[in-house]
């Protein structure tokens, strides 16, 4: 009886003329646990991944740890690996820079779109220009990087840079044009700015979207403009939601790695200026995997960066994701 | 200029300032795929998308770039049937065994922060597993790598996908007696469309990443033939092709950008036609 | 005296025809209670008086409602100017993620019209729908720490606080309680020598209690409108008999 249902497994309805004293649809409950269990493994192992991640980066970067403190690794600006010294601080401080650069960049329009799209479009608008959007977020870094070196490097060499120079540079050696190749973190982080625009625009509109709809109605029938609905929604209720969608767009750009590799220079100095070349940390794992066998503790050295890398990543990621995802389940 | 003036330009500026970023960005794109076209065309050949290299390819010698775009569909398509096989069971648990617990908000928030991760961190982490288990570059580690990529993107985008199935169909189902195994076919078939949207997403980022497989899949002239061997990719043929002086091979980096815009923007309106044209057992 | 007078309007929900050649007249400083089975089209008539139709753009509108001899749909005219002066209280109390006080004081800043004495007009709101003496110690916690009668009643407050001609109320009970309810009706009665309100509901019995004026629709259509004596005393209409005895509907 047994095999003859296994048999007939692929039948969904129950047997109703099985043989009396047998329960019908027995074999289905045990299919039913057998595949629970088997989903059950499945997410824990997904879910333990990170720690894996996170372990094995570990273990991998332990031997220059053991040489050298964490305190020191951060701080020191001396990267000379074959002198074993492998100071961090100006692939941090060239991934910070660049970061910024593209956040200041990215941050007020994509906002300002992700509140269009939320607060002023009608559906059938925002199906029309999502797939935009999603085309942004689709093209690969090395293609963003390509048209970085074809458009923005000479943009910034010939006039952005002598223009913001001849303003702004007499104020600042922030602004001095210090750098005539175009390559460094201004081009780098125009670059990165539009690639992280789509992502602070999609969960901006996200977290609006998640305001209820009788919100707005309220403030309208005051006889509140659009903007000033936007305000009260924005003010009230998708501060921290903004404020999400930025760390986000932030640890994405942190972590962006042949785009900005592409563009920023690979000089291994703490940046001055804006137009100074520098070089970030993904660009320093991906430029040296070649020879990192090559030294004692260049590896390790390398993957070290990595876990900084993930580190910082993920506490920015954590933070950011539960507020997102706490303001958009209360509605 | 009294308050109402005041009000309504006030409003008019604000909405100027959305319009132009908005417009801006539609610009960028625009100038983005303009300037890949009109500086990747020129060297575009036949040559180039069926041909392997020949000796002497980087210094301006004959071939194309069939390695590289035969070794990029290989190791997309590798990576996402085997992102698949997680992928989906897992979102399909979370609709059917766990709907709307803590324990599978918990799991979207962990999908969350992997798709965060840099591929650049899943590119060291394959490469320190390769080491560990005495591997080197090939096809086989950059799949498994690439899988690591998009195996958030694709949970995540299914199980979104998932979310907006109507809310009564598991009531209905289950109701008819049926098990949550019996359900979760049920629900399969519904989010099928939705699948191949999600999948073609997947794979469409699976080819354009290059940091996860620069150590992990290596780099060849020679067409993927084995899974132990090494493999060639699109995104690093352009990026190598760049990296020399020669202007004829620089500007065959520039064609090869052009077929790798031109593969993507394929997969993303296939997807976006998948996610339009809805099976014939879908209720909307 | 006619408050808004409705011509011809018609409503298309995508394909839906949800409100087919309306015409009717709401009289000024008077409840009128628009009645109906659910999915008549009643809230839909409601929402289209001040314009909030307009959020969803699924929705075509064609005819008038004119108010004060002009057309609230003529391109020319200022919507947030329509909305201040015909207001709406929705079904669930929905106060602005703000204090007591500010719920109530946002209105009439953002139109610039407290010369200073904001204090006092919230007062006077608040004490208009008698939540003054409930909450006068505590202005700045947050409204939503007040129960959902109370939340009704501030709402009222914010509605009433930037002076609109017009309150359109939404089966604005519906969702309390019995008692606060019935404190609503009240408050809603006293409105009506300052005010012209406009009540949306299912209950024919809250609709004889306030009503001074009754639009009976059924499927998208205006079947009677009728001063309330005459519409509950002698309905003209089959259908209209038929609902009041509750055997449709």
């Amino acid at each position: 009886m047994e095999a003859e249902i296994r048999r007939d497994g692929a039948v969904l309805t129950p047997r109703y003329d099985a043989a009396p004293g047998r329960r019908p649809g027995t074999a289905r409950v045990i299919k039913d646990h057998l595949a629970r269990t088997g989903m059950v493994v499945i997410s824990a192992a997904t879910c333990l991944l990170v720690v894996l991640i996170a372990g094995a980066l570990l273990i991998r970067s332990l031997p220059l740890l053991r040489t050298q403190s964490l305190g020191e690794l951060l701080t020191s600006s001396t990267w000379q690996p074959s002198h074993g010294a492998f100071g961090f601080a100006p692939f941090i401080a060239g991934s910070i820079a660049v970061t910024a650069v593209a956040m200041i960049v990215a941050v007020a329009p994509a906002i300002f779109t992700g509140i269009y799209l939320s607060e002023y479009t009608v559906a059938r608008t925002r199906t029309r220009l999502k797939p935009l959007l999603d085309l942004m977020v689709g093209i690969p870094s090395v293609v963003y990087g390509l048209w970085g070196i074809l458009f923005v490097v000479p943009l910034v060499r010939d006039h952005v840079g002598p223009w913001i120079d001849g303003t702004l540079g007499q104020v600042s050696p922030l602004f001095r044009q210090t750098n005539p190749s175009g390559y460094g973190l201004l081009s780098a982080g125009l670059v990165l700015g539009i690639m992280v625009f789509p992502l602070i625009v999609a969960v901006t509109e996200e977290v609006l979207r998640s305001v209820p709809h009788e919100m707005r109605e309220a403030v309208l029938c005051l006889g509140a403009t659009r903007w000033e609905t936007t305000l009260c929604v924005v003010r009230r209720r998708g501060m921290a939601g903004i404020l999400a969608a930025v760390v986000l767009g932030f640890s994405r750009a942190f972590g962006e790695t042949l785009a900005v590799m592409m563009l920023i220079g690979n000089s291994v100095q703490v940046p001055r200026s804006l137009f100074d070349s520098a070089y970030s940390l993904p660009a320093l794992i991906a430029n040296n995997y070649g020879e990192m066998m090559s030294l004692p503790n260049y590896e390790s050295a390398l993957m070290a960066a990595a876990l900084l890398l993930l580190a910082v990543v993920l506490l920015f990621n954590v933070a950011a994701r539960l507020v997102v995802n706490r303001l958009t389940a209360r509605s | 200029m009294n308050r109402k003036q005041r009000r309504r330009l006030q409003e008019a500026f604000f909405v100027g300032i959305m319009r132009t970023s908005l417009a801006g960005a539609c610009l960028v794109l625009g100038t983005i795929l303009a300037v890949i076209t009109v500086r990747g065309v020129g060297a575009l050949s036949w040559e180039m998308v069926s041909q392997p290299p020949e000796s002497g390819f980087y210094l301006g010698g004959g071939g194309g770039i069939l390695n590289a775009i035969l070794g990029s569909l290989a190791l997309a398509t590798g990576a996402t049937l085997l992102a698949m096989a997680l992928a989906v069971p897992l979102a399909l648990f979370m609709h059917t065994y766990l709907r709307s617990s803590r324990i599978a908000n918990g799991i979207r928030l962990v999908l969350d922060v992997m798709w965060g991760i840099p591929s650049i961190v899943y590119g060291a982490f394959g490469f320190a597993l390769m080491v560990f288990m005495g591997l080197r570059a090939s096809l086989l580690a950059g799949v498994l790598t690439l899988a690591l990529v998009v195996l958030p993107i694709l949970a995540r985008t299914f199980d979104e996908v998932l979310m907006m199935s109507p809310k009564d169909l598991r009531e209905a189902t289950l109701s008819l007696g049926a098990t949550r195994l019996e359900y979760l076919g049920v629900l399969l078939r519904q989010a099928l469309p939705g699948l191949m949207t999600a999948l073609l997403l997947a794979f469409g980022r699976g080819i354009g990443d290059a940091a996860s497989v620069l150590f992990t899949a290596g780099y060849t002239d020679a067409l993927p033939q084995s899974l132990t061997r090494p493999v060639a990719s699109l995104p690093l043929a352009i990026f190598y092709q760049l990296s020399t002086p020669f202007p004829e091979v620089q500007a065959r980096a520039y064609a090869s950008a052009l077929v790798l815009t031109i593969l993507i923007l394929v997969v993303s309106l296939l997807a976006q036609l998948s996610a339009r044209r809805l099976g014939k057992h879908v209720i909307r | 005296m006619t408050a808004l007078s409705v011509r011809n309007l018609n409503v298309w929900y995508g394909d839906k025809h949800t409100l087919n050649d309306v015409s009717v007249e709401i009289p000024l400083r008077r409840i009128t209670c628009i009645i109906g089975p659910s999915g008549c089209g009643k809230s839909t008539l409601l929402k289209a008086l001040n314009r909030l139709l307009d959020l969803n753009d699924q929705v075509k509108v064609s005819g008038q409602v004119r108010l004060d001899d002009i057309n609230i749909y003529d391109p020319g005219v200022d919507v947030t100017e329509v909305r201040t002066r015909v207001g709406l209280l929705a079904q669930k109390p929905f106060p602005l993620p703000m204090s007591i006080f500010d719920n109530v004081a946002y209105g009439p800043r953002i139109h610039g019209r407290h010369n200073g004495k904001i204090h006092a007009l919230v007062q006077e709101q608040l004490q208009a729908v008698g939540l003054w003496d409930e909450v006068a110690d505590r202005l700045k916690a947050p409204a939503t720490s007040l129960s959902v009668g109370q939340q009704q009643r501030l709402c009222l407050a914010r509605t009433l606080s930037v002076e609109p001609e017009i309150v359109l109320c939404d089966e604005s009970t519906a969702s309390l309680d019995p008692i606060s309810a019935r404190g609503i009706e009240g408050l809603l009665c006293a409105l009506k020598d300052k005010y012209t309100v406009v009540l949306v509901t299912h209950d024919i019995d809250q609709a004889r209690r306030l009503a001074d004026h009754v639009i009976f629709m059924w499927l998208g259509e205006v079947v009677e409108s009728a001063p309330a004596g005459q519409f509950f005393g002698q309905p003209k209409e089959e259908l209209t008999q038929a609902y009041l005895a509750r055997e449709i509907g």
